[in-house]
């Protein structure tokens, strides 16, 4: 008698179990094949949303403002930073115990006046400047903005269309990675850093272009001074 | 077990749910990776990467989580590791690129041709491949043997006419390995001129947890027929030079991390070379191992002498090491050829990197009966 009680018991709950499964599996598969909610992971890429906004607290901080003061100035990027945080505890972290870092952003600024970039760490929980410091040119990277303007730039120098012939302006600035395809005529661009006072890129923001036909690449190449608004053509190794 | 657990777990493997919840995975979708080992069977060991791309820098791990055992608590290795820089001199003395902090460079995409499902591969996103993979013997004694793998996560960094692979392994006996491969087109201007690509390594090591963290320098010496290993703590702040008859290590350990028998677990930074390692004129060459006190602000390699110059204490407090490779290219004909008008060029890929092994991580290797 008792055996047969305990099957029956048995019995019921793994009917109760699998109906439970099947009701939990109706609610929770539809859950599963949303997408992922908006609100971001600690570590997780910063949204379109955050970069926008990072950058616009960093532009409304008076002591960014001062450090980027009146001349022409540009954003260089705006990307994610972990910041650790100061009460640093002694327990050690883990997945499953994360500690609460918030979310920060770099934000960086160039200034050609000066030749010099200013530095902002971002707490877009607080939406507040958490730090900012001017930063040497070596520091701020050129962005793939200035090499497209750079390439205008370098377009209007009759030498480096009578370089490039007749398909001058086909040439495409090189950051494939975000087309995914590469097209036939692609320009790449290095920084150049000039490092004597007689380079006339000393204390400038200069590029150097380099042109791909196809699968050939030419030897010579343009640089350009994105401060002076000038370029010329280097004859390369033959 | 209780019932409700295996509920849940049968619930997430029925709704292909993950069973780590959302809140406490710090990160998520393709920036998080989780890999068990052995990769079929029963798990004896897990890695957990978070991982990210950044303009400059590429591919960058902004946390890894290591665990022995599935019933062992996990441990934090990597708090951020990043290539901080890859200085590029070529050897008539111009140019000098700095090609991570001078340019926002991008990942190239990556297609099934570069990471084929059939050799363990899958895309993450457009521009990183995960490759789960065979890694050869990992033990071998008579008749017994044991194979390794590994997860490795690797994207290439769009550096003008250079592609540089940044690649990242995760084994499953807890070893870290970092390497670049620097490859596709010489420099077209002067595509035939020897060249140094020296990456640099800012690896911000969180043993256990951030405090209590301190770096030994490891050194092997040989006297008459003795040799001796020597690992002095490392005080503050500082540089130091790879001997390669020195076996020289940065060895790193937290206070509070002992394995099961109550040893001291380390990790074993080493060099990997290819060949051998650089100096130029510039400072921050002249050593291959930094060890420097975690700031946010400190994440520029050229500025290593700078942030050493006022020597912080570096015993058991958050430190950073850092390492530089170099891989030398002397150009060859295989590099390509001048045609008319330009260079059609094809440079293969050159490597060089780091290994990280732990050293009284596990009671005992959990690989081998």
């Amino acid at each position: 008698m008792k055996t047969r009680f305990s099957m029956r018991s048995h019995a019921q709950d793994i009917s109760r179990i699998a109906i439970a499964l099947l009701t939990l599996l109706l609610v929770a598969r539809p859950l599963a094949l949303q997408p992922p909610p908006a609100r971001p992971q600690p570590l997780d890429p910063l949204t379109p949303a955050e970069r926008r906004q990072a950058d616009e607290i960093a532009r409304a901080d008076g002591r960014v403002k001062e450090l980027l003061g009146a001349g022409r100035t540009r954003l260089v990027y705006v990307d994610f930073i972990a910041i650790k945080p100061n009460d640093a505890s002694p327990a050690p972290d883990s997945p499953t115990r994360p500690m609460a870092i918030g979310r920060h952003a770099e934000v960086v600024f160039y200034r050609y006046d000066d030749d010099s970039g200013v530095r902002a760490i971002v707490d877009l929980q607080t939406r507040a400047v958490a730090q900012v410091a001017r930063i040497e040119s070596a520091e701020v990277p050129l962005n793939a903005e200035e090499l497209s303007e750079a390439m205008a730039l370098a377009l209007k120098n009759e030498a480096v269309t009578s370089l490039l012939g007749a398909d001058a302006k086909t040439f495409q600035v090189g950051d494939t990675a975000a087309r995914g395809v590469r097209p036939r005529n692609v320009v790449h661009a290095l920084r150049v850093v000039a490092t004597s006072d007689s380079d006339p890129c000393w204390k400038h923001r200069c590029a150097q272009l380099f042109f791909r036909r196809g699968d050939v690449s030419l030897t010579d190449s343009v640089v350009v001074d994105l401060t002076a608004q000038q370029s010329r053509v280097e004859r390369g190794q033959r | 077990m209780s019932r409700h657990t295996v509920v849940v777990g049968l619930l997430a493997v029925v709704t292909g749910l993950s069973v780590v919840p959302a809140a406490e995975a710090q990160c998520s979708g393709i920036n998080l990776v989780e890999q068990k080992f052995p990769v079929t069977g029963a798990e004896q060991t897990r890695w957990r990467v978070c991982w990210q791309e950044q303009a400059k820098n590429g591919l960058v791990i902004t946390a890894a989580f290591f665990r022995t055992d599935p019933n062992k608590p996990w441990i934090r290795i990597l708090w951020d590791g990043r290539i901080s820089e890859i200085f590029v001199p070529y050897h008539d003395g111009s140019p000098r690129y700095y090609d991570v902090t001078n340019f926002t460079f991008n990942l190239v995409p990556v297609s099934a041709a570069d990471c084929p499902a059939a050799l363990g591969g899958a895309t993450l996103g457009a521009h990183v491949c995960k490759e789960v993979r065979d890694r050869g013997l990992a033990w071998k004694d008579y008749g017994q043997v044991r194979r390794g793998q590994e997860l490795a996560l690797w994207g290439a960094l769009g550096a003008g006419n250079y592609n540089y692979v940044m690649e990242w392994t995760f084994r499953d006996d807890g070893t870290l390995i970092g390497r670049v491969g620097a490859t596709a087109v010489n420099l077209p201007s002067k595509p035939m001129m020897p060249h140094v690509h020296n990456p640099i390594w800012r690896l911000d090591v969180d043993l256990n947890g951030f405090s209590g963290d301190s770096v030994a320098f490891g050194t092997h010496a040989e006297a008459g027929p003795n040799g001796t290993d020597t690992e002095p703590v490392i005080p503050t702040e500082t540089g130091k030079t790879w001997d390669p008859h020195a076996f020289n290590s940065l060895d790193i350990m937290d206070s509070q991390l002992k394995n099961g028998h109550g040893e001291m677990t380390m990790y074993r930074l080493m060099a990997m070379p290819t060949g051998g390692l650089s100096r130029h004129q510039e400072p921050f060459t002249q050593q291959d191992f930094w060890v420097t006190h975690y700031d946010p602000t400190e994440m520029f390699a050229k500025d290593l002498p700078t942030y050493v110059s006022t020597p912080a204490p570096v015993a058991n407090a958050d430190i950073v090491v850092w390492y530089k490779g170099s891989i030398h290219h002397h150009p060859r004909n295989e590099d390509g050829e001048f045609v008319s008008g330009g260079w059609k060029g094809e440079a293969l890929v050159m490597w060089t990197g780091f290994v990280m092994i732990p050293h009284n991580l596990f009671d005992r290797t959990p690989f081998v009966p």
